[in-house]
Order: C-alpha cells, then sequence, then structure tokens
C-alpha cells in the first residue's frame, strides 16, 4: 500500500525565487490565473477577455489612483493592527463611523456654523477637526471590541464583523430618519454637506484630493515612525509576536491591546470622514449594499500582501487596487458575457479570495520546504 | 557481544544520520545499532544530539540525510506515529499527557488496535491492569491534569506497554527522580529488556548509565565519540568521552558558602511570601500556602521534582501569576496582584527555562529584545542599544552575526546566553532564576553560578534560585527550600544538611 | 394555545435547525483546534450552490422532492470536501489560522455569488420549475427530529468514542497528540469533513427550506449567528441545543419588535448585538470543569519541526 506524507521543514537557504517581490508578484500571477480558470469555468469568460481587461485595467491607471489612496490609508490602519495581533476586519463598521462623524459635525452640530460663514481660515481648521473626530469616531468602534479582547478574551473577528453590520443599521437608521434630507428627489439619503466643507480637488487630476493626498503620506510616515521608533511601537509589536514577553517585560498587555486596536480604528475613522468630505459629500441608504465600495475587506488583503509591513502598503495597494478595478471593469467592458445580477464586487471578492489564499501558500513556501513523502 | 544472549540481533541501525536547525548542526554524520535485550544509554552533555538522535528515532524529526533500518528493512518516518508502527515509543522528561483528558482517553489515543469507533469504556480494565502490573494504582477516569508527575510517568509506561513496545526510548525521565521511584522503574526496565526488548536510556548523568546499562554511546557535538560495553564502563573515561580534553571541575563550594561569611550577618528582609495559593493554567492548585521569607543578598535555592509548582512560584515571584490568595511583599511594599510592572520598576530579573517564552520574542531581533526591557524613552536611541547588545555579545560569548538578527535564529545555548546578559544586569534588587541552566552548557553554567554567588556577596543581591537540579541547587544557596505538590516541606540551612534528607522531602 | 404552538413549530424550526446544525457543525471542527473565521463564507457558499444544485437538478430529473433532496445531500457533501482541504491546509501549512480561515472567508463569498448565479442564469434561460420544501407542520417535525438526533449524534461522538478522543485531543495539544502517534492531519481532515457536512446541510435548509429561493448574498451573517451560539454553548452539544432555541427565537421575533415602534434598521441589528453581548459575557465567566473550556490549541499554528 502507497502511504503519502507531508514533512515540513524550514529553509535554511534562501534563493531567488523566495525573494519578497518575487513571491509578492508570483501569488498575484498564479492568482489572476486561477481566478481567470474559475470565471471561465463558471461564466465561459475566455482568458483573452479576462486578461485583455485586467491589461485595461492597469493601463488606465487613473482610474486606480482613488481606489489606491483609500487602500493605502485602510490598509495601512489594518497593518497597524496586524503588528499588535488585532485582526481589524472591522474596518468596514469604523469607515462607516467616520463618515457618520463627517455629516455630524458638519450638518447637525454647532460646528456646521462655520461652513457657512467665509472664513478661510477657520474653514480650513475646522476641517481638520472634522477629519480627526471621525477618527475619533472610528477608534471608539474598534474599542469596543478592542475591549472585549483585552478583558474578556473574546475573539476579536466575530465581533468585528457583526459591528460593521450594526454601523450599518446606525446609518441607515440616521439616514432614513433624523438626518433625512430635505433635498433628495424620492431618494431615501441625507443632504449634501456645504460646499466649503468638501476638500479640494486637483486640477488635472480629478480623481484626486490635495488633503487625501497629504493625509497618506502623513499617515504612512507617522506610522512607520510609531512602529519602529517608538518604545509603544516596540510594544505592540511584541504584544503581535509574544505577549508573554511583553507581560514579563513589564508591561500590561491588555493595554497595549486596547492602543492597537483604538489607532487602527483611528485610521479606518480618518479614511472615513476623508472619504465624505472629499467624494461622497452625502449618506446613501442601505449603505451596506456596496456604497463603501467595501473597502474595508478589500483593505486586508493589502494589509496581508504588504507582509504586514508599512514600508509595502503602498506598492501593496497599487496591486490590491488593480485587482479591485477589475471586477468593475469586467462589468463595464463584459457586460454582455457577464449573468445579470452579478455584482462587480462578487468578482473582485473571487480574485481577493483566491488571489490571498495562493499567497498565503507561497508565502509559507518562502520560508519552509514541504516534502511529500511516498512511502511504499 | 559477549554480554547479549546468542539470540540477539540488531532491531535498529542509523546510518549516517545528519540534522541541521538553523544556525547548529545537531547531528553531523551519526551511526549507531541497537540489539533486542539491551538497556542501551545514549549519554552526552547539553547540546551534544542525544535528544535529538532519539526523536530522529521516534519519527519526530526526520533527517536531512542518512539511512534507518529497522529489523534489516529500510524504513522512512514521516511521524511519530510511523515510528510507532515499528514498535518504537519515546517517552520524554515532560510527561506528554494532554492536560484536559482522563487517562484513559489518554492511552486510548496510542492504541492502533481498536478503530476509531471504539467507544472509550472498553479499555478502562486493562489500563487498570496494565498500571498494576507496575505496581501502582491509578484512576483511569481521573484527569491527566491531577496527576503527579512520578504518576504521570507511570501512565507513559502503562501506554507503551500496552503498545506492545519494541524499542523504549526514555529521554531524561529517571534522571530527576528520587531514587526510590527510579528504582521501581529500572526494575520494569530489567523485566522488558528480558522479554527481548530494547531500551535506549537518555541521560547526562554518568552514575546512572554506569549503574544500568548494558551498552554506552558517548556522544559530543553530534558525533558518536564511542560506545562502551558494560564491561568497559569507567566513569572517568567516560567523562573524558564527553567533554573532550576539558577537565571537568567536580562540584566546588563557592566562595562566600561556608558559615564563617554568614556569622553575624543580619539579613534584612527583601522578599515576604505570606501563605501563597496560586493556581496552574489548567485551573488546579499549584501553590498550597507558601510561606518564605528571603533576605536582602540571600540566595535561597529552591530545589524539587519537575512539576511540583516551582513554575508558578516563579512566576508569581515576577508577577506574571496572580495568586488567588495571600500576600505578597517586595522591599517593604504589597505588590500582591499587582503585575509585572511593579516588580521590574523595583529591580527584579527573571532568568526563565524557556526563555523563547518567556523573555524575548524569537520573531524580533536582539536588539528589539533588549530595547524592550533597557530602552525608557519615547523615542528609541537604536544605535546605543546596538553597542549594547555588542557589548552583551562579546562579554558572553554569544555566538550571533549582528545586533538586528532575529532571536529565533540562535541556538537555544545562545539564546539563554543572552536572557542571562539581559537579566543579569536588570537585577538591581533581586534574580528569580528557574532552570536557568538547563540550555547551557557545562562551562557556561559553572561561570553562571559563580556569578549568582558574587551578585549576592558583593553586590547584596537577592537570588531566588529555583532548579530541578538538586547539584546546582547545593552548589549554589545559603538556604534550602524543598518544595513538593505546591508546599514547602522543609528549609534549611545549607550548611550542614544531608543530600538524602533533601531527596527524601522531594518526593513527599 | 394550539396556536402557539403551532407558530413555535413552524416559525422558529427553520431558524432552529439551520443554527443548530451549523452550529454544531461548527463546534466539531473547533473542537479539533481550527479557528473557524472562515465558517460565514462556506455557509454564503452553502446556501448558494444547494440552490444551484437544485436548479439543476429539477431540470433534468423533474421538479419534485428527490431533487430537492438529492441537493440537499450534494451541499452537504461538497462542503464536506471543501470544508476538510480548509482544515489541512491550515494544520499543514505553518501559517496564521486566521490568515487561511480569512482568505476561504473571501473566497466563499465570491464563489458563492458566482455559483448562485449559474444557476440563476439557467433558470431563467430554461425556465426551471423547483419544490422547495414548505415550512409545514410535517416538514418542521421531521427537521427538528433530524436536528435532535444530530445534536445526540455529535455528543456521542465527541465524548464516547475514540475518534472523539482524538478531535478533541488534537484540539487541546497537537504536538503532544502527533508524538504519541495520532495523524493530525488526518484527524483535522475528518473533523473538517463531518462539521462541514453539517455546515453544508445548515446552508442547503436556509435556502431549500427556510427561504425557498436565492438572491446575491443569502446567507451572509447568519454564520456568524450560528457561531456565537456555538460559543454561547460551550462549544459543548447538549448545550448548544436550548441555547440555540434562545439566539433562534430571538432572530424570528425581532422583526416583529418593529410593530412595537422600533425602526427596521434597529430591530434587525438586535440579533446582532445580543450575539455579541453573549460572547462577551461567555468568555468572562469561569468555565467550570475540562469540558466547557475552549480547546486549548484553538487557533494556534501546528507546526511539528521544533528548535533541537
Amino acid at each position: 500500500m502507497v502511504k503519502v506524507g507531508f514533512v515540513v521543514i524550514r529553509r535554511t537557504k534562501q534563493n531567488v525565487l523566495t525573494s519578497t517581490p518575487i513571491v509578492i508578484l508570483g501569488s498575484l500571477v498564479l492568482g489572476l490565473l486561477i481566478s481567470c480558470v474559475i470565471i471561465w469555468a463558471t461564466m465561459g469568460i475566455d482568458i483573452v477577455s479576462f486578461f485583455g481587461t485586467f491589461y485595461q485595467t492597469i493601463v488606465s491607471y487613473t482610474g486606480l489612483l482613488e481606489p489606491l489612496v483609500f487602500l493605502a490609508i485602510i490598509g495601512t490602519a489594518i497593518t497597524i493592527g496586524f503588528y499588535g495581533s488585532f485582526w481589524n476586519v472591522g474596518a468596514e463598521g469604523q469607515y462607516v463611523m467616520g463618515m457618520l462623524g463627517a455629516i455630524f459635525l458638519t450638518m447637525f452640530s454647532p460646528l456646521s456654523s462655520v461652513f457657512t460663514q467665509d472664513n478661510a481660515l477657520l474653514t480650513a481648521l475646522s476641517k481638520v477637526v472634522v477629519v480627526v473626530f471621525g477618527g475619533l469616531l472610528g477608534a471608539a468602534w474598534s474599542l469596543i471590541p478592542g475591549m472585549l479582547k483585552a478583558y474578556a478574551k473574546v475573539t476579536e473577528v466575530p465581533v468585528l464583523l457583526l459591528m460593521n453590520y450594526i454601523a450599518y443599521n446606525i446609518s441607515d437608521y440616521l439616514t432614513a430618519g433624523p438626518w433625512k434630507g430635505r433635498y433628495t428627489y424620492g431618494y431615501i439619503r441625507t443632504d449634501l454637506i456645504p460646499e466649503s466643507a468638501r476638500l479640494t480637488v486637483i486640477p488635472g487630476l480629478e480623481m484626486l484630493r490635495y488633503e487625501v493626498l497629504a493625509a497618506v503620506a502623513l499617515i504612512i510616515i507617522i506610522a512607520y515612525i510609531f512602529l519602529e521608533h517608538t518604545k509603544l511601537g516596540l510594544k505592540v509589536k511584541f504584544l503581535g509576536t509574544n505577549p508573554v514577553a511583553l507581560r514579563s517585560s513589564g508591561y500590561d498587555d491588555r493595554v497595549i491591546t486596547l492602543l492597537t486596536a483604538a489607532l487602527s480604528g483611528f485610521v479606518v475613522g480618518l479614511a472615513g470622514s476623508l472619504r465624505l468630505l472629499g467624494y461622497d459629500y452625502r449618506l446613501p441608504y442601505n449603505i451596506g449594499d456596496g456604497k463603501t465600495g467595501f473597502y474595508g475587506y478589500t483593505a486586508i488583503l493589502v494589509a496581508w500582501l504588504s507582509f504586514r509591513d508599512i514600508r509595502y502598503v503602498l506598492a501593496s495597494a497599487l496591486i490590491v487596487a488593480s485587482l479591485n478595478s477589475f471586477g468593475y471593469r469586467m462589468q463595464m467592458l463584459l457586460k454582455g458575457l457577464l449573468p445579470p445580477g452579478l455584482s462587480a464586487y462578487a468578482i473582485s471578492l473571487v480574485l481577493i479570495g483566491v488571489t490571498l489564499i495562493v499567497y498565503t501558500i507561497v508565502r509559507v513556501l518562502k520560508e519552509y520546504t514541504v516534502k511529500l513523502v511516498i512511502k511504499a | 557481544m559477549s554480554f547479549l544472549p546468542n539470540h540477539s540481533q540488531i532491531v535498529l541501525r542509523v546510518s549516517n544520520i545528519v540534522k541541521k536547525f538553523p544556525g547548529v548542526t545537531a547531528l553531523g554524520g551519526v551511526s549507531l545499532e541497537l540489539y533486542s535485550g539491551e538497556i542501551h544509554s545514549l549519554l552526552g552533555e547539553n547540546g551534544s544530539g542525544k535528544s535529538t538522535l532519539a526523536k530522529v528515532i521516534a519519527g519526530i524529526y526526520s533527517p536531512d540525510s542518512g539511512a534507518i533500518e529497522v529489523q534489516g528493512k529500510p524504513v522512512r518516518f514521516t511521524s511519530p506515529a510511523d515510528a510507532i508502527r515499528y514498535g518504537i515509543f519515546y517517552i520524554p522528561q515532560a510527561p506528554s499527557l494532554i492536560e484536559n483528558l482522563t487517562v484513559t482517553e489518554n492511552i486510548l489515543l496510542v492504541l492502533k488496535s481498536c478503530g476509531l469507533l471504539t467507544k472509550v469504556g472498553r479499555i478502562r480494565e486493562t489500563i487498570e491492569e496494565e498500571v498494576s502490573k507496575l505496581g501502582y494504582r491509578i484512576d483511569p477516569d481521573a484527569e491527566a491534569s491531577r496527576l503527579s508527575y512520578t504518576q504521570k510517568q507511570i501512565v507513559e509506561l502503562a501506554k507503551a506497554s500496552i503498545l506492545g513496545v519494541k524499542i523504549l526510548i526514555v529521554d531524561e525521565v529517571t534522571t530527576y527522580l528520587p531514587k526510590v521511584v527510579r528504582e521501581s522503574f529500572y526494575r520494569y526496565m530489567r523485566h522488558i529488556k528480558d522479554e527481548g526488548k530494547t531500551i535506549v536510556l537518555i541521560t547526562h548523568k554518568i552514575g546512572e548509565a554506569v549503574d544500568v546499562a548494558d551498552r554506552v554511546t558517548v556522544l559530543r557535538s553530534g558525533m558518536v565519540v564511542r560506545t562502551l560495553e558494560r564491561k568497559e564502563l569507567n566513569a572517568d573515561m567516560i567523562r573524558r568521552l564527553m567533554f573532550g580534553e576539558r577537565v571537568f571541575p567536580s562540584r566546588k563550594e563557592y566562595p562566600g558558602n561556608s558559615t564563617s561569611a554568614n556569622v553575624g550577618k543580619e539579613k534584612m528582609e527583601l522578599v515576604r511570601l505570606d501563605d501563597i495559593w496560586a493556581n496552574d493554567d489548567t485551573g488546579n492548585v499549584a501553590l498550597r500556602g507558601v510561606t518564605l521569607r528571603v533576605g536582602r543578598g540571600e540566595v535561597l535555592g529552591v530545589a524539587g521534582i519537575s512539576g511540583n509548582g516551582q513554575k508558578e512560584l516563579a512566576e508569581v515571584l515576577v508577577g506574571l501569576r496572580d495568586v488567588k490568595r495571600g500576600h505578597y511583599y517586595l522591599d517593604g511594599v504589597e505588590v500582591t496582584n499587582r503585575g509585572t510592572k511593579a516588580i521590574r520598576a523595583a529591580g527584579v530579573g527573571f532568568i526563565p527555562e524557556a526563555p523563547l517564552h518567556y523573555s524575548f520574542s524569537g520573531d524580533l531581533s536582539l536588539v528589539e529584545n533588549v530595547a524592550i526591557t533597557s530602552s525608557n524613552n519615547f523615542f528609541i536611541r537604536w544605535s546605543s542599544l546596538a553597542a549594547k547588545v555588542r557589548e552583551f555579545v562579546s562579554t558572553y560569548g554569544i555566538s550571533v552575526a549582528s545586533p538586528k538578527t532575529l532571536v529565533k535564529v540562535l541556538s537555544g545555548g545562545n539564546v539563554m546566553r543572552l536572557a542571562v546578559a539581559r537579566e543579569l544586569e536588570l537585577s538591581k534588587k533581586m534574580l528569580v532564576a528557574y532552570n536557568a541552566t538547563r540550555s547551557l552548557d557545562e562551562m557556561f553554567s559553572e561561570m553562571f553560578l559563580s556569578t549568582i554567588r558574587t551578585l549576592a556577596r558583593r553586590d547584596n543581591i537577592t537570588v531566588v534560585y529555583i532548579s530541578e537540579s538538586l547539584d546546582e541547587v547545593l552548589a549554589v544557596s545559603d538556604r534550602i527550600a524543598v518544595i513538593s505538590s505546591g508546599k514547602i516541606v522543609g528549609l534549611f540551612e545549607r550548611e550542614g544538611v544531608e543530600r538524602d534528607t533533601v531527596e527524601k522531602l522531594m518526593v513527599m | 394555545m394550539i396556536e402557539v404552538l403551532s407558530w413555535f413549530i413552524t416559525s422558529l424550526a427553520p431558524a432552529y435547525i439551520v443554527y443548530t446544525l451549523v452550529a454544531l457543525g461548527n463546534l466539531l471542527i473547533e473542537r479539533s483546534g481550527i479557528l473557524n473565521i472562515a465558517i460565514d463564507g462556506f455557509f454564503v457558499l452553502s446556501s448558494a450552490m444547494s440552490y444551484t444544485y437544485a436548479i439543476l437538478l429539477s431540470q433534468y430529473l423533474g421538479p419534485g422532492a428527490l431533487a430537492t433532496c438529492i441537493s440537499v445531500v450534494l451541499t452537504a457533501l461538497t462542503a464536506a470536501i471543501a470544508y476538510s482541504i480548509f482544515t489541512s491546509i491550515s494544520t499543514v501549512l505553518p501559517v496564521s489560522q486566521g490568515a487561511i480561515g480569512l482568505s476561504f472567508m473571501f473566497a466563499g463569498y465570491g464563489l458563492g455569488a458566482i455559483v448562485g448565479n449559474i444557476g440563476r442564469i439557467f433558470f431563467s434561460t430554461h425556465r426551471v420549475r423547483t419544490d422547495y420544501i414548505g415550512t409545514t407542520i410535517e416538514s418542521s417535525i421531521f427537521a427538528y427530529t433530524l436536528t435532535v438526533a444530530a445534536v445526540f449524534f455529535t455528543h456521542f461522538l465527541l465524548y464516547k468514542l475514540k475518534l472523539g478522543v482524538f478531535i478533541r485531543a488534537v484540539g487541546e495539544d497537537p504536538r503532544i497528540a502527533s508524538q504519541v502517534g495520532a495523524n493530525v492531519v488526518y484527524i483535522r481532515f475528518l473533523s473538517g469533513l463531518l462539521g462541514g457536512s453539517l455546515i453544508g446541510l445548515g446552508g442547503a435548509l436556509f435556502t431549500l427550506w427556510r427561504i425557498g429561493g436565492w438572491s446575491q448574498g443569502q446567507g451572509l451573517n447568519h454564520g456568524w449567528l450560528a457561531y456565537a451560539i456555538s460559543i454561547a454553548g460551550w462549544r459543548f452539544p447538549l448545550l448548544v441545543a436550548p441555547v440555540s432555541v434562545f439566539f433562534s427565537s430571538l432572530y424570528v421575533l425581532s422583526p416583529h419588535l418593529q410593530s412595537m415602534s422600533l425602526p427596521v434598521e434597529v430591530s434587525t441589528a438586535i440579533p446582532y448585538a445580543v450575539s455579541i453581548a453573549v460572547m462577551a459575557l461567555v468568555s468572562i465567566l469561569p468555565k467550570r470543569g475540562r469540558v466547557f473550556a475552549d480547546p486549548k490549541a484553538l487557533g494556534k499554528e501546528f507546526f511539528r519541526e521544533e528548535r533541537a
């Protein structure tokens, strides 16, 4: 009888095939190929159309810029979470919370009066306040599962995911209720935020905003400095790799857990309020139905693909932005070939899921060899 | 083979086994033959490769190259299950029973004769039988977590017996057992040897090997030095084979260990444990009303067999474990259940048995692992920390490429040296050491023990030295506490205590 | 009185059966040490798969109970195989289980959408008629019996059979289990097979019995409700059964809270908020006895090659 066994051994030597860039690119290519096969088998779309569409997605790179910046910000946030072993799958909810904060301050709070005046300095300062407030709401939203994890040892993933759903509901409730707009032409949604509250469009690159670009740069740089050059950041790294060592060094791992959750949620909240102030300008109803672009979920792949290292987040965001836009572009270019009810995001999900799986496996092969042993 | 009965044959042969781990070659081409009906001892110091060789034979590790033959047939093990199928069973020093399962369930795990759909109740009687054959009685429905160390090892032997073991590998199991229990294990081993089975006894105690083995293979630095037969066994020669030309210093009295140095010295109290009750990780009681006082500059040795509460005691002392009852005072301040912060702030160092678990994060670099305890600014000054790491490396002889290397790449011995380096510096008032010399080689251990004595004498630093090695405790302590089943069952001044007395208390 | 009972049986049944089966499947998988983050993805996938199987089979075998029943069985089988791949990979590869779980979760969501849409296209192009299981008293009673049987079977399996000992051993300490000869990968493969089949069964009944039809995104978050039930029941089959009654009732009743002047958005969020609260409570309370504690190795990487 033939028996098959696996032996997994840590690699003692690295070669060019196992270097980081090759691993990332290799997973991408392999993930695309497998997704292509799946999509061909289930929807009959041939390889030429598939890769043609992908090529289109890359080539019209301006279409990638907007998802790129948001995936970069949220990807950084989730990466921060990973450093402290906080699996922030609740970015969708924190993102929505950031948006809620922005709407609230610009339209339903005492601060909103600033935007009707004509004071440039005050307006600019207030915008910063609004963005930070969105971040604080995001932090608060992630602190709930954070506290449950730190003090009750509740695994954070289901809590975060469920809270996404609760956040959607809160947003819908407010949109259909107290925040319902007056000038809505029959749709259920809020009014638009005042013009002066909106972010500045970059001439020539209309899909970008100055403030958002500044935010991306600041966030990545500050995150990097925090994690690699501060004691607090080091504590987060210890929490994520060996919490017992953190405790034995004299620190409270529960506090650092809270900090990690809060920081991660804060940055996601920033993304939410930036989004609202810069692009959406209002809240729609049924926000959970894809109106957020599901960046909160897609950014998980960004964080993962970046080897959970802040330095690679931008590159990773670029790759994932293309995968993400791929679904939408497929819908545009191949309209006749795709099933009518299939949402673009579903296609992107397959790509993302498959690429994640491939990447995870390839990551393993980078550090370990797997020997297949056949015994007769 | 003059000592073996004529019908004995080679049951196992390994040829040229090589096994490497990142940074170290554990086995560099080992060849060995095992015969039926013998007790074969693998002798060597820490790091000689004896455990690695045993684990390769038992299918726990897979060799990088080399061959294994059982009964003349070449075999390849991908898992311990394969080895067990050939009758090879490995018993490690730390009992490998699953805590949350009962004895019956634990044994059921190894039985191949019944399929996956057998009902659990069926084998209870068989277990009771086997255990009584060994001369003991254990309730088959007891949870493994409730058994004592000795009882757990008895269950292991029963397991092996039920399995019909042909080659039994015993890895340092008996090394720390008190004489009485050890003898009953040896009796059992001789009994199955007469039935034609093979026992591989792994130990670093020359005396034990000389007592019991038919043949002895000495390993050093991953290679076989020599295989000796019973009639050739000679302690001095074996010593030389184990350590090369290095002369093994006999356990000496350390400076300041004699009474004359202690007379008249009033020791101010630093540590006070009052009626400490604490649980272990599985929720069972590990410490039962421990009361201890330790003075400044005193070395208190805590002796005991593994699994009697030492781990929990060490953890309580450094603040890693909360107590259910009782009080802990450090330097006059109550620190009960206040966590590690207050204790570390008071200047307490901790050298644990498993630094990769307790002290360091293996996935981070040496500098980062030193920074976590030794950097006190918001922004870390990497350059000065790198300098400190280099200082540690040269002072303590740590073999590593650069301060940026990840700790997990280091060999066990080097990780331990790093721990010693970092923690000795942090021990301003007290040092808690728990099985600190486990992965250290003889020379470094000697240096370490002598450093401890110096710390105590010269710098007035308190040392709580918890160790399963009675030799070390006797060598280094001013006072000796004996811990058994979570209680302090004896407290002696070092001077004048009898080794036998201590050993008897350890088994209580 | 009869009305209450009748309501109880027919309204509660679909929710109860689905959640309990999925919770049982989940606990089998988690008792073997695999953190089942992918549960929602597999549930969505199973829901979609069962629909498409039903459509295809109704076309080729004719509409009726046969096609539907075979679809249910096929879904359970497919889910079993898929889950066993997931649990095996999680065990063999020295990667964080959370990472693999998340990947499978996303893949499950995406594949679910695609698979379900295949069914939908087929349905519209071939005008297939499918017989969904009606929520009648008979079907409810049969389903209740099935579920109770599943509860006892799971309990018996875990605590009275050798296979169950292996599953729990691998969940407590896979390192030791493998040292004594247990094939950890194989055991996790089996637990994936068994647990996965229950989860697939739940997904199939969700679509073919409870909803009767399919739309994109069907089943989303229901996997998490079942997960919460599994945790609240301390991953103990006999406890999961009553706990599931509470949760299922909550889910079935919450839309009715709308009539109590709670806005619809709030009332639909209630089951989820309660799930979180329950998980929190359960985790805070000390678990007496070894049987109720979390499996010690849950979510931990299993990697056999240690240091010298």
